[in-house]
């Protein structure tokens, strides 16, 4: 009797709406694989073994632990992949599935959506005021041309200065991402000298950034398929 | 961490920030204050998230005093903090005020950067182009320029880091991804007649690549299709359709794990349980699409507008239907816009117009709609009072009859 209604999914929304904004700034969206390697997904972006990202319960090892293949944490992972591709300057945007060994609840999933942003050129050309500009631009585009954010000092191994970035919503701030300029043992690691080149690097959690637009409190509802969940948007 | 206001304030001689000013501060150029906690004899408790870097030094009130002096250099300490020379330093970095200004986009000059720095208690000897910062034993974590260029700027403020926007790369206009832009040009193809995008979990109870330490007993290998987890999602929603004849139809693009590779597949599905069971479901690597004839990947026109989200109630539903008798001119849409009007918060779906017959000059038009409360178990009565009052509301009419 009710005719179906076809709908994209809203984390293909924002993943959209992020992707043309970052296309319109001369950054091209990159892909990776979800089953990665500990070096693209750890060493290579600085984090050591004993870094407490690493701990088990964070990390979906694959079984045998001894091969060293994980699910990927964060797309910087694909980041580092295009970063050793050595084609520069670069600018990619990499959205994509990633994956956490958390107890899931309404605001933790043990599989959600991130895009990373590199930015890359010579020394000096992009800084952390390009960061921070960069950043506006894209939170002001997602969440409207009034939207004010703050950088707050942070720590982030593959960056050096490292940042979180918080959103103003309503009258609370929100944080919405991790960012900094690319570390040079990153640089390094895949291969380019740091002391030629440098850049920014961001990374967003697209769920998050769909539950505060959106207003949905549970991020499960996003795996659910219900058809009342996903006709709404 | 936990530290008391009155510890850190102890360190120093008058003038320590409020409680809110110090919060604050540390919020912005060095942790987050997680919690500010009231303790007896109005002394308050800071819960501060000392990032992993600086285990080695600011894990203790002195080091925390220490951090404070820094944001607040205009404090003064009871004793004097412990300065760093060449001998004692753990060790030297060689930078440029140009390098600092390339890292962070500003125009600082040397005495502004060896000011900043010195508030942290790293000494700086030398000129202009050829600084050397002796970093006190205590900073295991400042070991590059970029990390003075981070202690820098956190106290100089990043609400006074100038923003500058990437400049465009006019020439250098590049290709998203291929599997991306077929993605796309899929999706687009599938909500334009009429498919609902779904995403489902990568974890499943059978498969080929296992992974340690799973969340559950059935979550334990990574799924090696799309079509076991759309089924379950298609069956789920016809079971929860307003009509057994209404069609769901749903799609998904997403990775799965087989033969020792992952791959990216596109699955469909279309279902109904009325006038007959009906479930069909397609499924086939993305790369064979690429030669399909596809729209365009623009997926624009499928964006959502103003979206007034309502969470999904977990509660049980009751669905009702509700007939009237109503003059021939007068519209459908009038009635649903009335029952729509009368139903309340807990109206979750329709009123759907399922069935219309003419008969003696009047038409009768029959509704289905469903009610759902988003924190409990609704009773019959009440929904019973409500289609009382939707009865009423149509009733004032005095040519409708409610059947």
């Amino acid at each position: 009797m009710i005719e179906p209604i076809g709908k994209l999914h809203p984390l293909t929304q924002i993943t959209w709406g992020a992707v043309k904004i970052f296309n319109e700034l001369g950054f091209t969206v990159a892909e990776g694989p979800e089953i990665e390697t500990e070096f693209n997904n750890f060493d290579g972006l600085n984090i050591p073994p004993n870094h407490p990202a690493r701990a088990m319960q964070d990390t979906f090892w694959l079984k045998p632990r001894s091969d060293g293949k994980l699910l990927r944490t964060h797309m910087t992972a694909v980041s580092f992949r295009e970063l050793a591709k050595k084609r520069l300057p670069m600018r990619v945007v990499s959205p994509g599935r990633v994956f956490r060994n958390e107890a899931t609840d309404a605001t933790h999933e043990a599989q959600f959506y991130q895009f990373d942003a590199l930015a890359v050129d010579r020394t000096g050309v992009i800084t952390m005021a390009d960061l921070k500009g960069t950043l506006e631009h894209f939170y002001r585009g997602i969440f409207g041309a009034d939207t004010e954010m703050r950088m707050r000092a942070s720590f982030f191994s593959f960056v050096e200065p490292g940042v979180e970035v918080d959103i103003k919503w309503g009258d609370r701030w929100l944080e919405v991402c991790g960012a900094g300029m690319l570390h040079p043992n990153v640089f390094r690691a895949a291969g380019v000298d740091p002391e030629e080149w440098q850049g920014f690097a961001f990374g967003s959690t697209i769920d998050r950034l769909a539950m505060i637009k959106y207003g949905v409190e549970d991020i499960r509802q996003f795996y659910q398929g219900d058809r009342r969940f996903l006709e709404q948007f | 961490m936990r530290f008391t206001y009155r510890q850190l304030a102890d360190y120093f001689t008058d003038n320590f920030p409020s409680v809110a000013e110090l919060a604050e501060g540390l919020t912005f150029h060095a942790w987050e204050v997680e919690d500010v906690a009231p303790l007896t004899g109005e002394d308050l408790e800071f819960e501060v998230k000392i990032l992993p870097d600086r285990a080695g030094d600011a894990k203790t009130p002195a080091g925390l005093a220490r951090e404070i002096n820094a944001i607040w250099p205009e404090l003064k300490p009871k004793e004097p903090w412990s300065t760093v020379t060449a001998d004692s330093a753990r060790q030297e970095i060689v930078f440029s005020v140009q390098q600092i200004n390339d890292i962070l986009g500003l125009n600082l000059k040397e005495s502004e950067i060896s000011s900043l720095l010195r508030r942290v208690g790293v000494e700086i000897l030398g000129g202009e182009n050829k600084l050397t910062a002796l970093v006190p034993p205590a900073r295991s974590d400042l070991n590059l320029k970029e990390d003075l260029a981070d202690e820098i700027i956190r106290l100089y403020g990043y609400n006074q880091l100038p923003s500058r926007l990437l400049a465009p790369r006019p020439n250098k206009v590049g290709q998203n991804a291929v599997g991306f832009s077929l993605a796309n040009r899929v999706r687009a193809k599938f909500v334009a007649a009429g498919y609902a995008e779904v995403y489902s979990y990568t974890f499943v109870n059978d498969g080929e690549f296992e992974i340690e330490k799973a969340l559950a007993s059935d979550k334990t290998r990574l799924r090696t299709n799309l079509t076991d987890g759309l089924r379950r999602i298609l069956e789920a929603n016809l079971d929860r359709a307003l009509f057994d004849t209404d069609e769901v139809k749903l799609f998904e693009i997403g990775t799965v794990f087989v033969d020792g590779r992952e791959e990216m597949m596109v699955a469909s599905a279309v279902g109904r349980k009325k006038p007959e069971l009906k479930i069909e479901i397609e499924e086939k690597s993305l790369s064979l699409w690429s030669g399909a004839s596809l729209p365009a990947g623009d997926l624009d026109p499928f964006i959502a507008g103003e979206v007034h989200y309502r969470s999904v109630s977990p509660y049980p539903r009751i669905v009702r239907d509700l007939a009237v008798w109503v003059p021939k001119a007068v519209e459908a849409q009038t009635v649903s816009d009335l029952i729509k009007q009368t139903a309340g918060e807990w109206r979750v779906e329709g009123p759907v117009l399922f069935d219309e017959f003419a008969k003696d000059g009047k038409k009768s038009l029959a509704f289905r709609l469903s009610f759902q409360a988003p924190d409990r178990t609704l009773a019959d009565p009440e929904i019973n009072e409500i289609m009382a009052k939707i009865g009423d509301r149509l009733a004032t009419n005095s040519d409708w009859q409610v059947r």
